[in-house]
């Protein structure tokens, strides 16, 4: 019976039934099978208002797309000509970090593809990456940063650690400490493959000149104050995410409405109705998200898969590749935060009797949640990056799935070099 | 609605007005924001899909299929309009307040709404691939 | 007849709290040749206190630790230990408790919810960052944190003339890193486990507000078991509760102490300082019960209570 219910839905959702429909339905008939009011559907739906972290997104995508509206990307990318032309994959490599650096705030809740992600993609295009390199790596960058401090599910798992009594192996500073080169590792070996993917593409160099730098200064002076105004105002605890969204979209309203005057003011109501019906259509797939994972918990099923592995395992190796086979699937179905308080009581003791430090395992464990992000089929990222870049969902699973193998490098020698979180704390 | 929530959040920093229930309007405007949203990307059929039989379907399977897909998502949409219906019933008898003077049972009363408005504009679609016609098609 | 209890907290798994719920549930599960089981659904993974209550109601869930507050939209005068400044210190505590907890336990069993004694939370003392709080007046200058949607805490804070921000327990740390809030009131326990102390650098020594747990199992699902295996839930729990009720006290002593050795600063108020904000605490407990949030009776029954304590204490002092 459950066989056949989970091959028809898999069957309505190649023949094209909305995404968020088929997560209902899944949820609907497992609540149904586990004897369940389906009202607590209602009540999961209605728990996005309990996450402020979201209240970003919505004005994040307005300003996103009103840049994408004007003619920022082009001036981005005469800006990064001027100053990165002399270097290979320049314009790549400034995006890995600023991607980084932006979700280590936002908690790769999508916010980076919307807000960072809309501008490089037509810059790095323009530039002459191909399409699917640029859309592959604005995808997989949206969750890039969640090994920087101060992202959340850091801060999380090091809460959940000290509550199981292991606070002094775990602190927030030494979990820090930790995520720096992991990231780091990250963005460098991001770097190597975009140098190697793009060692053909037609990517114009450009020695660098005083004269083209500063009149792409000139050019983009409205735009060059942003970045520092909602980082440099974020990373001072000036703004909230939430404050710093909304003054990111008076900003931009400014600059392109007053200042460069690129957007005829008639067209605000439709960038808003499109902007507006791209957050509907994401929140509403993270809203029936948290009913399904409400199911998966009230079934208990990511605990007995974990019993299933932990029953099977004979060393630390194999201990440690199945716990990334596990956490990839679990970080491609369950939202993180759902994923770390499931996960975290059941792996920690097990990884501790196997002679793993913990905070190493907290990191090995973000960073196969950063990968389930955008691992097919239902990675969020995928997505939301479908939706902002019109394209289809299969094209997104090309896109990314080499820049997923190169993560996963990373992960395995996150996983089996203890040293690279370890090496400067213990 | 996006201007509002920016107000909000300004007035906030500038001059320290502290609305205590301000965050609380906001994350439930966000829920609007997204119902909404939704329902307005429904009628140009704007949502995310995994499309990947039909397109290789012939013509008349294919509409066969489009029925059949629509007349499904319509039901499950109408299904948690339904049930939504129960869940706020629940909190209109508890009257609980969610902000301010306002009961929880207004700012959750989107969820019954905007699903059946989605059920019904799915069955429309359904009806229309049904005899034929064409769907109004967002870009996805 | 067998059942299985669905119970929601928000202590993760393997916490103190959980390793002696779960030893409980054992112990029953035994006792009852397994009849009763009980399955937790531990780290708040089903959501806050409201959410716990709504899936209670739907019947997903049979039951929920929960704050004692929470449940004040059943039984009102549940709130009557959260009044501020009431308790100055444990003794009075542990008095006025040895006469009111059993009427409290009885208010939610009509009301539908079958507790097994009051957890102690431990007293909620105002903790800030960048500025020690000793003036009443000064609460104004922060952005204060309090729990979401508790209409108690809503009413003290306006007496205090706090703009509180609501936030839900998880998103707290966050807030106060990136500075949505700058003030947050709860235990030398919670602030440590949640992380909050490493965002701090001031504690009034002022006892705010004293705060209780319960675990609360729906009524109506619980009936359902034989009276004898109604016997055995009862005295297992309540001996987990009386348990985690001690060692909550210890630990919160030791933690206040803990707070301090880190390097926050404890900060005391003058006697006039504290008068005003006992004034203040006055108008807002006369204040919940003038809006009907809290019975006069109760109110009158407690500070009689502690009038009755204070008075003894006296004497033996001298
Ligand atoms: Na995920
Ligand atoms: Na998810």
């Amino acid at each position: 019976m459950f066989v056949i219910c989970a091959g028809l839905l898999v069957i309505i959702a190649l023949l094209g039934a909305p995404l968020f429909v088929v997560i209902l339905a899944a949820s609907i008939l497992g609540f149904i099978s586990a004897d369940v009011d389906l009202s607590v559907i209602a009540i999961e739906l209605y728990r996005i208002t309990d996450t402020p972290i979201l209240l970003a997104l919505p004005l994040f995508t307005f300003a996103g797309y009103l840049l994408a509206e004007g003619k920022t990307s082009d001036r981005l990318v005469s800006l990064s000509q001027a100053f990165l032309g002399w270097m290979p994959s320049g314009l790549a490599i400034v995006s890995f970090f600023t991607c980084a650096f932006f979700t280590a705030f936002t908690g790769a809740s999508g916010v980076t593809i919307v807000a960072v992600g809309a501008l490089l993609y037509p810059a790095l295009k323009q530039e002459g990456y191909s399409d699917k390199f640029s859309l592959g790596l604005v995808t997989t960058s949206g969750s890039l940063g969640l090994l920087i401090p101060p992202s959340l599910p850091l801060i999380l798992f090091a809460i959940i650690a000290q509550q199981m009594g292991y606070g002094e192996q775990v602190s927030i500073k030494d979990l820090f400490v930790a995520g720096l080169i992991p990231a780091a590792l990250m963005i460098l070996l991001l770097s190597f493959y975009s140098l190697w993917e793009n060692r053909s593409a037609p990517i114009a160099k450009q020695p660098f000149s005083w004269p083209v730098a500063l009149s792409t200064i000139k050019k983009a002076r409205w735009e060059i104050p942003l970045p520092f105004f909602v980082l440099g105002g974020i990373y001072s605890g000036f703004f909230a995410i939430s404050d710093a969204a909304a003054a990111t979209v008076i900003y931009v309203i400014i600059m392109e409405f007053f200042l460069y005057k690129e957007i005829p003011l008639r067209r605000l109501p439709d960038i808003m109705r499109d902007s507006m019906m791209m957050v509907g259509g994401i929140l509403l797939i993270l809203a029936v998200s948290l009913a399904f994972t409400n199911f998966l918990v009230d079934a208990e099923i990511p605990m007995q898969l974990f019993h299933v592995i932990q029953s099977n395992i004979e060393s630390k190796i194999v201990f440690l590749l199945l716990l990334n086979i596990i956490l990839l699937a679990l970080g491609a179905i369950l939202d993180i935060f759902s994923s770390l308080i499931i996960m975290i009581p059941l792996i920690l003791p097990v990884a501790i009797g196997y002679g793993i430090d913990p905070i190493h395992l907290g990191i090995m464990f973000l960073a196969n949640m950063q990968i389930g992000y955008f691992t097919p089929p239902v990675g969020m990222n995928l997505f939301i990056a479908s939706y902002r870049f019109n394209k289809p969902i299969l094209e997104l699973y090309r896109a990314t799935i080499p820049f997923m193998l190169v993560l996963m490098v990373a992960l395995l020698l996150i996983t089996f070099i203890p040293s690279l979180t370890l090496m400067f704390i213990r | 609605m996006i201007l509002l929530a920016t107000t909000q959040i300004l007035l906030r920093n500038l001059f320290d007005t502290g609305i205590f229930w301000g965050d609380s309007l906001l994350r439930i405007m966000v829920l609007w924001i997204a119902l909404i949203g939704a329902t307005v990307a429904t009628r140009s059929n704007n949502h995310i899909r995994i499309d990947l039989i039909s397109r290789m379907l012939p013509p008349l399977a294919q509409r066969f299929t489009a029925t059949l897909t629509f007349l499904f998502t319509s039901t499950v949409c109408i299904t948690t309009a339904h049930y939504s219906l129960e869940f706020i019933r629940y909190e209109y008898e508890d009257q609980t307040l969610a902000f301010a003077q306002v009961p929880t049972w207004i700012c959750q009363s989107i969820l019954p709404v905007a699903f059946s408005l989605m059920g019904l504009r799915f069955f429309l679609q359904g009806l229309l691939s049904a005899l034929g016609k064409e769907i109004p098609q967002g870009g996805l | 007849s067998a059942q299985t209890f669905k119970i929601a907290t928000l202590s993760p798994d393997g916490s103190l709290w959980m390793k002696k719920m779960r030893a409980g549930a054992a112990e029953i599960k035994t006792l009852t040749d397994a009849r009763v089981k009980i399955k937790f659904y531990p780290g708040g993974i089903m959501g806050d206190d409201k959410a716990v209550l709504r899936k209670i109601r739907v019947g997903q869930l049979h039951g929920g630790a929960l704050a004692g507050g929470s449940l004040a939209k059943f039984y009102k005068d549940s709130q009557i230990y959260n009044l501020p400044l009431k308790f100055k210190n444990y003794k009075e505590v542990d008095f006025v408790r040895s006469k009111l907890d059993q009427k409290i336990m009885a208010g939610f069993e009509q009301k539908g919810f079958v507790t097994f004694g009051l957890a102690e939370g431990g007293f909620a003392y105002a903790m800030s960052k960048n500025a020690p709080i000793t003036r009443v007046e000064q609460l104004k200058e922060f952005k204060v944190w309090v729990p979401s949607d508790d209409k108690a805490s809503l009413v003290i804070t306006q007496a205090y003339d706090i703009s509180p921000i609501p936030l839900s327990i998880a998103d707290v740390l966050p807030a106060l890193q990136t500075g949505i809030i700058n003030a947050v009131a709860t235990s030398p326990i919670a602030a440590i486990a949640l992380q909050w102390h490493t965002q701090v650098e001031y504690i009034t020594n002022i006892p705010l507000m004293y705060f209780y747990a319960v675990l609360a199992i729906n009524k109506k699902s619980f009936s359902k078991l034989s009276q004898p295996d109604q016997k055995i839930v009862r005295q297992v729990m309540e001996k987990i509760f009386d348990d985690l009720n001690q060692q909550n006290r210890k630990d919160n002593i030791s933690a206040f102490a803990a707070l301090q050795s880190q390097g926050i600063k404890l900060s005391n108020p003058t006697p006039q300082q504290l008068s005003l904000w006992n004034i203040k605490a006055e108008a807002a407990s006369q204040n919940l019960v003038d809006k009907g949030e809290l019975s006069a009776d109760s109110l009158k029954q407690l500070e009689s209570l502690l009038s009755t304590y204070r008075t003894q204490h006296a004497v033996a002092h001298q």
